[in-house]
């Protein structure tokens, strides 16, 4: 779960331009948002500011380890374990919000719900690592799912893009978890991550331009 | 025979009396009420909220035309209903 020491530099770089990528989308929805004030914008809006902040904070955490010499994977200090805490939550939030919209459309239930259910599940795990890892494969894993199923009655290519989207960030957790192979996996997991943004992004501009 | 209604947000019930209106320019409120599916009573109610909001103008007795800012919030609604669309959700 932790970068290689060489990589760290370029895993900074990654987790930035990551979360400026997701903040690109939340920013499309929030725009959207503002003018039709459709509760689904709202919320993809939230969640992928949630995701984007996670990054950024995770992005800013590996900057503070590194400036510091600090050798992540042993004993770390308190600002990394809370950044590392802070960018799992924030995670585990931000797909609570977007599985939730899909299992319940967001039509008469609170978003709040999403929230108490994250909390929920985050409270019974001890620590950050492969068990916050597992959780946000997991979400990941039931709104592919709810892609996928949408894929059955309606094929257009964004949708499509989408399904891809979401199954990259499904592949960079699960290398994230099998990172201890080597190296190259997590930064693997790193790429392909970035892969799944910008596959979403590339997703949210194709309506634009026949717009 | 048509099936159970389906629920339509507030922002779809504007797009849908936007796009009435838009068809030929402008339109009569007899044609909305056909066009949006709105008893006479809520389309009115809309109608005042769509006014007030800047989105259409009202012409002449009972005809109403779009203005700029509401073609701007159909093209706006058309393109984040293909974009919620994509995401396998709807508005």
């Amino acid at each position: 779960m932790f970068p290689p020491r060489w990589f760290i530099p370029l895993d900074v770089l990654f987790q930035l331009f990551t979360a400026v990528v997701a903040l690109g989308i939340g920013l499309h929805a929030l725009r959207g948002y503002l003018w039709i004030k459709e509760r689904i914008l709202y919320a993809l809006f939230l969640a992928f500011m949630l995701l984007s902040a996670g990054l950024f904070v995770n992005g800013l955490t590996l900057a503070y380890a590194m400036s510091a010499g600090l050798n992540l994977g042993r004993k770390v200090a308190l600002p990394v374990e809370v950044g590392y805490w802070a960018y799992y939550l924030l995670g585990i939030l931000a797909l609570s919000i977007l599985a939730y919209a899909y299992l319940h459309r967001l039509r008469e239930r609170n978003l709040a719900l999403a929230a108490g259910g994250a909390a929920a599940a985050t409270s019974s795990i001890v620590t950050y690592g492969p068990a916050l890892e597992l959780a946000l494969s997991a979400l990941l894993f039931i709104i592919l799912a709810a892609q996928l199923a949408h894929l059955q009655v309606r094929r257009t290519r964004t949708a499509v893009l989408v399904a891809l989207g979401f199954f990259l960030l499904l592949a960079s957790h699960v290398l994230a978890l099998v990172s201890q192979i080597g190296d190259l996996v997590y930064v693997a997991s790193r790429v392909v991550q970035l892969g799944g943004f910008l596959t979403l992004l590339l997703a949210l501009y194709h309506p634009r331009r026949r717009g | 025979m048509s099936g159970p209604q389906r629920y339509r947000s507030k922002g779809r019930i504007f797009a849908d009396i936007l796009r009435a209106v838009e068809e030929d320019g402008s339109a009569k409120v007899t044609h909305i009420l056909y066009r949006a599916n709105l008893s006479h009573d809520r389309l009115t109610k809309y109608l005042g909220q769509l006014e007030e909001s800047g989105l259409v103008v009202r012409q002449e007795g009972t005809t109403y035309g779009i203005t700029d800012k509401g073609r701007k919030f159909l093209a706006e609604f058309r393109r984040m209903e293909e974009f919620v669309e994509a995401f396998g959700l709807e508005l």
